[in-house]
């Protein structure tokens, strides 16, 4: 019954950074980075030919001078379309990662919310998107290098086998230098950054404290105590500028003597007529190119670090989507049934074998003890939330086979804390669904919204950024955000918490006198309990009893539900 | 341009510095003597050895410019650390400033600060010592490598010289003028990113509603828009980008043309020898082309970024944050006439409304991680957190430790002695109190009355809102001295905020808080801090010794007021030999000892006797606690595995020490379990003053002498058994809800 896609996450990944629509940004980034290292590698010999021409007496320098242009323009249309096509790559690798992520994510729901939290989830779509997304530029830049280190090695060779005798010994000594160096500045690195992430993290404690320091005047103490680290970073910062000093020092070094080095070989081969003068102008090109594969090292950095992007956005890409249902709702009256429903969690069942029969039309109380399981019903029973185990029905229907849409016309949902998306007001109470605006207003006057919302700056035009609202006028909104949908069944998840006795009252009596579909709604206070045909009794994801308010206020331990001790 | 600005005005701040900035022009001097000497060593080389056939001639020429490289090695080691002395400063001016005003801010702002942007502010501090300290280097390195090489160049070539000048100057022109565009388009992508950051950020925290409402297409459609203008943004700083490295190359390019076209007649015309043409391509080719090109990445790249950084740093840092529209700012609020005179009387709490010394200067300092581009253009190491560095452990390492603060706190007010004498002026209350002694309390009643009239709260009318909607709605009520009052009402109705207006936090829109019936905006805010005090939900521990935590707010009769408070300069000395051991510590144990740092907890003239610490443990039960922690002595802070219930406790026995006679406590006592709760209550009820209560749990408000029920920002007042009658709500929380009461009158529903 429940279809499981594989979404086989690292391949979806490389899809995403390979994906046949790459388009023109890959055919850039590959056509001038080959341009660019081609003509790279032409250029010091070029450049020797024309130098030669120049000095010869009486010779024509036409061809030689013709040679150079063309690479010289190449090099320079490659170097910069280099650039360009890098970052088409980049941004719509970036682009279709974050769309594939945030359409997953979404495809996830609920079930993806328990198992990433949101902070994660953005942190991965956002700063690990182009991380992994910058995959194909580090590949072709890394085999570019690669390719002309190679190809200088080659030139060189060709040019005399000295020469590039002179340059393998360079090699290893290079890379012993750099390594010792760099492993030592990273040190140092890292204690900078522990002393600096001392003072954020001071000033972090200091911020979640703001309240008491507001409220004593200490500001001033503060600042002192969260600077207290400075003079410390100052060393430590001193310490690595005097690390780096030292690669200075010795990394460059290396590389211009080892060019001399070669030179000189050169020279010595000018002298015994192996070698024309314009040829040291090649070596003096071709050294450095040789040894650009020290600095390859930090590829395989790179390469690590894009291994570990992929595997954090596969995870999220591993976790399985069920797949949408697809029948039709028949219209009906909203008639809600639960059957055996179990919802498994991390520390033991949620809910266990919940029978549950709502009749159409009628309203139902969630009662309970926090983490009694109501919030985990109320997501079952609106398919928000897929049980392990036993069926929900709504009119007849098996919720995880109606196709999404439907269900979504069918079933609207308003919660505690509403999180409001859309552009303004209006835009907030009718996301996602496709209600004009006087609708909105209307569902807007029922949810006692109405009369706030037009003492904004621009009343239902008002940007929701600009909208500073309380978290009654929040949830106000998101219960008209859930009024505005007519639907049969209406799932209110602790969504009047924070109103006004009197706002609250409205809005019960409201509902009751015009809706007409069935009301599921999880109750903290014995009044909204008391205005539900019935209520339901959970305790430890088990139905405890269910009936009218009335009749279970007789037991001691249902009136405890409410008393002080438990109340908020 | 506005940033541009801003960049130079960083670099005239650096090179203020000259003491600090000669030796670095003077190392970069010897650095770049190789470049100097370059093409004319290889010109000797080349004429008088190798093609004269005097190969050793040729070699020892060669040795010579290998001399002038280690040289040059030699200078360039000795360049980063001078670097450094000139950039530390500024980094450290610059984290001062940034902290500094953060922190003000946020004491002066009436609602608690976005920590999201907060923690990016201390990124982009980083940021801008990473990226000035690189462009500096650059900088640098490229001026000195472009001069010396027209320097060689115009003795070895002087007529080559002079044909390679003016490419040279054009393109520096060209890319100076191109500066504009490429910071313009730096920052819109960066705008753009932080867009997508914060429509994602939204857009994820909010799966389940998108879902419940059925609106992942209108989702997806929301954030596609986002996401491709942010990479709409980054083309075009890709394009703008290759059109400044374009332009770099062609400069070196057209230069090295330029030789070669003149060459045949300058060989023919006895100008050149065949070494002095390739002593010429070497300065072109080696020195001034590489040179060129870290031109462009260094401005292009750190400069930039560094330009864009800065710019918002200041603009977040200094300009106030912009309430929305009809938001009653906190200031604002108030009425013209009585925000004169409260602007007058709160010195600290509105002094971020001028931050005279933030916005004085414009440059900011910077710092230094050398991920510069440098002439050589390869191994930029990267110091400091920046983009190479795994950015991950910034954050929220698990040390702890507290700069030790000195109890040496302020407060003008002459406390101790006999109660009931009087002091000349509202700043200069003698406070008398048995400090240590006398009573249950350790303090006895100590404020003169006389000039105040007692501690009586008296709330007057008082409206207040954030939003459209007042919170609190013509709000009047009165506490006498002595009293205890519970606020119970549905949580986010606003008991937060009533507590917030009481202790002067904010001020109301209208009406007035009144403290011994002067009104609270008219008491001096260092004796207000003294006397009134509140303690919200989340208790404020701060890294330091658990007496400096519990002394915080006692303010000894000998130190100046808080404005005029000094750091004590020994509070933090850990000194860079610790580093290999702390970092050891601190890993192993994830605390609070920061090696080194803060006093050693004993005391140091905080005027607090161990008896009245004794006392305080006794009082609220913290035994077990000083127990577990070591003592008075040991060391505590947020991130040091105290439960948040032991740290509501520290922050009750603070203001139990304390010299304050109006305590209010906002579900001070939420993480506390039942039994604690009622100790602390009884322990703040048997001390003097008036005491007010935010009930986290009803059990509470029937230990209060009064309850105020807060219900859609109306307040009642009464006690328990007359609001079980007279409050709906109130009897709804006790679960004596009865008949379903339709409103009266009051019908809206349509």
């Amino acid at each position: 019954m429940r279809i499981v896609r594989d979404a086989g996450g690292r391949r979806a990944v490389l899809r995403g950074v390979w994906g046949r629509s790459l388009g023109w940004g890959a055919v850039v980034l590959v056509g001038a980075t080959l341009v660019n290292s081609v003509c790279a590698l032409l250029l010091p010999a070029v450049l020797a030919g024309a130098a030669d021409a120049v000095l010869r007496e009486g010779g024509s320098a036409w061809a030689a001078g013709i040679w150079l242009g063309v690479v010289l323009i190449g090099s320079l249309a490659g170097a910069s379309l280099v650039k360009v096509g890098e970052v088409a790559c980049t941004s719509a690798a970036t682009l279709r990662i974050r769309d594939l992520l945030i359409g997953h994510v979404l495809a996830l729901g609920l079930p993806g919310e328990r198992a990433f939290s949101a902070g994660d989830l953005t942190s991965r779509v956002v700063s690990g998107a182009p991380q992994v997304a910058a995959a194909m530029p580090v590949l072709v830049g890394g085999a570019s290098n690669l390719a002309v280190s190679i190809g200088g090695f080659v030139a060189l060779a060709l040019i005399d086998w000295r020469l590039a005798a002179t340059v393998v010994l360079a090699v290893p000594l290079g890379l012993v230098l750099m390594r010792v160096f760099v492993r030592r500045a990273s040190d140092l690195a890292t204690r900078y950054q522990e002393i600096q992430g001392e003072i954020s993290a001071r000033m972090l404690d200091a911020l979640a404290g703001v309240r008491t320091i507001r409220a004593s005047g200490t500001w001033r103490r503060e600042a002192d105590r969260i600077l207290a680290p400075l003079p410390e970073l100052s060393a430590s910062g001193r310490d690595l500028w005097r690390a780096y000093g030292r690669i200075q020092g010795h990394g460059t070094l290396l590389l211009p003597l080892t060019g001399l080095a070669a030179l000189a070989v050169a020279g010595q081969g000018v002298l015994a007529g192996r070698l024309t003068p314009g040829q040291m102008l090649a070596v003096a090109g071709y050294a450095p190119m040789a040894l650009g594969v020290l600095g390859q090292t930090s590829l395989l950095l790179r390469l690590a670090r894009l291994r570990a992007g992929a595997r954090r956005i596969g995870a999220i890409l591993d976790h399985p989507v069920t797949a949408p249902g697809v029948r039709p709702l028949p219209p009906g009256p909203g008639e809600l049934r639960l059957r055996g429903v179990t919802v498994e969690g991390d520390g033991g069942p949620l809910l266990t074998a919940v029978d549950l029969t709502v009749p159409a039309g009628s309203s139902a109380a969630l009662v309970g003890r926090s983490g009694a399981g109501k919030t985990t019903l109320a997501a079952v029973a609106g398919g928000l939330l897929a049980p392990d185990r036993g069926h929900v029905h709504l009119d007849g229907v098996p919720i995880d086979a109606i196709s999404p849409g439907e269900l979504r016309r069918a079933v609207a949902y308003a919660f505690e804390r509403p999180h409001l998306l859309g552009a303004d007001i209006t835009g907030a109470v009718s996301y996602g669904s496709d209600a004009s605006r006087s609708a909105v207003e209307r569902a807007a006057v029922i949810a006692g919204a109405d009369g706030f919302v037009r003492l904004l700056p621009h009343g239902y035009a008002t940007p929701l950024d600009e909208a500073p609202l309380s978290g009654g006028e929040r949830q106000r909104l998101g219960l008209a955000r859930a009024f505005v949908r007519d639907a049969r069944l209406l799932v209110l998840d602790d969504a009047t918490s924070s109103l006004d006795t009197v706002t609250e009252a409205q809005v019960s009596q409201a509902l009751t006198a015009g809706a007409t579909g069935t009301r599921l709604m999880v109750a903290h206070r014995a009044s909204t309990a008391a205005r539900a045909d019935t209520v339901v009794w959970l305790d430890t994801g088990r139905v405890r009893a269910h009936g009218p308010h009335d009749e279970l206020w007789a037991d001691p331990a249902y009136r405890a539900l409410f008393s002080p001790a438990a109340a908020p | 341009m506005r940033a541009g600005a801003t960049v130079g005005g960083l670099l005239r701040e650096a090179l203020r510095e000259r003491r600090a900035i000669a030796p670095v022009l003077l190392w970069s001097a010897v650095a770049v003597l190789p470049a100097l000497v370059s093409g004319r060593l290889v010109a000797l080389a080349v004429d008088r050895g190798f093609l004269d056939g005097r190969g050793d001639v040729g070699l020892a020429w060669l040795g010579g410019l290998g001399l002038a490289m280690v040289v040059g090695a030699v200078g360039a080691r000795r360049i980063p650390p001078a670097l450094g002395r000139v950039v530390e400063p500024l980094r450290d001016r610059l984290v001062r400033r940034v902290v500094t005003g953060t922190l003000r801010r946020a004491a002066g702002g009436g609602r608690n600060p976005d920590l999201t942007v907060i923690t990016r502010m201390s990124e982009h501090t980083e940021v801008v010592r990473d990226t000035a300290g690189g462009l500096l280097l650059g900088l640098q390195q490229v001026a000195f490598t472009v001069a010396a090489a027209l320097i060689g160049l115009a003795f070895l070539a002087p007529i080559v010289a002079l044909l390679v000048v003016p490419p040279v100057l054009l393109v520096a022109v060209l890319l100076v003028r191109l500066l504009p565009m490429l910071v313009e388009r730096h920052r819109e992508s960066l705008l753009a990113e932080e867009r997508v950051a914060g429509t994602v950020g939204r857009l994820l925290g909010a799966v389940r509603d998108v879902v419940a409402c059925g609106a992942e297409p209108q989702a997806m459609a929301a954030s596609r828009t986002d996401l491709h203008r942010q990479a709409r943004a980054e083309r075009a700083l890709a394009r703008a980008h290759a059109l400044r490295l374009a332009l770099g190359l062609a400069g070196g390019h057209l230069a090295l043309v330029t030789v070669l076209v003149a060459a045949p007649w300058l060989v023919a015309g006895g100008h050149l020898s065949t070494g002095e043409i390739l002593g010429t391509l070497t300065y072109v080719t080696a020195n001034l082309q590489p040179a060129l090109r870290a031109a462009v990445q260094t401005t292009g790249g750190a400069g930039v970024q560094l330009a864009v950084t800065l710019h918002r740093l200041e603009t977040t840092t200094t300009t106030p944050p912009q309430p929305p529209p009809d938001r009653p700012d906190t200031t604002s609020a108030v009425p013209p006439k009585r925000r004169r005179s409260a602007v007058h009387a709160h010195r600290t709490s509105d002094a971020h409304a001028h931050r005279p010394d933030v916005e004085s200067t414009p440059g900011s300092g910077g710092l230094p991680t050398l991920s510069g581009s440098t002439a050589t253009e390869r191994h930029a190491v990267s110091m400091g957190g920046n983009a190479e560095q795994e950015a991950g452990d910034t954050a929220g390492h698990g040390m702890g430790v507290g700069g030790g603060q000195r109890a040496g706190d302020a407060a003008r007010h002459g406390m101790g002695g006999g109660g009931g004498q009087r002091a000349g002026d509202v700043a200069g209350h003698g406070m008398g109190g048995g400090q240590g002694t006398g009573g249950k309390a350790g303090l006895g009643r100590g404020l003169d009355a006389g000039e105040l009239g007692g501690f009586r709260v008296g709330v007057e009318g008082v409206t207040f809102g954030y939003g459209a909607e007042p919170v609190l709605r013509d709000v009047t009520f009165g506490v006498d001295e002595g009293f205890h009052l519970a606020v119970v009402g549905l949580s986010g109705v606003g008991k937060s905020t009533l507590a917030s207006v009481l202790a002067g936090l904010v001020r109301p829109q209208r009406g007035g808080v009144f403290l011994g019936g002067v009104p609270l905006e008219e008491v001096e805010p260092t004796w207000r801090y003294a006397t009134v005090a509140l303690i919200p939900q989340e208790a404020y521990i701060f890294t330091g010794t658990l007496r400096e935590n519990l002394v915080y707010l006692r303010r000894p009769a000998s130190s100046r007021g808080e404005d005029g408070e000094l750091p004590d300069p020994r509070s933090w000395s850990g000194g860079v030999g610790d580093t290999a051991t702390a970092s050891g510590t601190r890993g192993d144990l994830g605390i609070c000892a920061w090696p080194g740092d803060g006093l050693d907890g004993r005391g140091a003239g905080d005027g607090v006797a161990d008896a009245e610490l004794d006392a305080v443990v006794e009082v609220l039960g913290l035994g077990e606690l000083v127990g577990r922690v070591g003592g008075f002595a040991g060391r505590i802070g947020p991130r040091c595995g105290l439960t948040p219930g032991e740290m509501q406790l520290i922050a009750l026995a603070r203001v139990w020490l304390s010299t304050a006679r109006v305590v209010i406590l906002d579900e001070a006592t939420c993480h506390l379990d039942a039994g604690a709760e009622a100790r602390a209550e009884e322990a703040f009820r048997r001390r003097p003053g008036t005491l007010i209560v935010v009930a986290h749990r009803l059990t509470s408000a029937r230990r209060a002498d009064r309850i105020l029920v807060l219900d859609g920002g109306r307040a009642v007042v009464g006690e328990h058994d007359g609001l079980l009658r007279e409050s709906a709500l109130y009897a709804d929380l006790f679960g004596r809800w009865t008949v379903p009461e339709a409103p009266s009158g009051k019908s809206t529903v349509g």
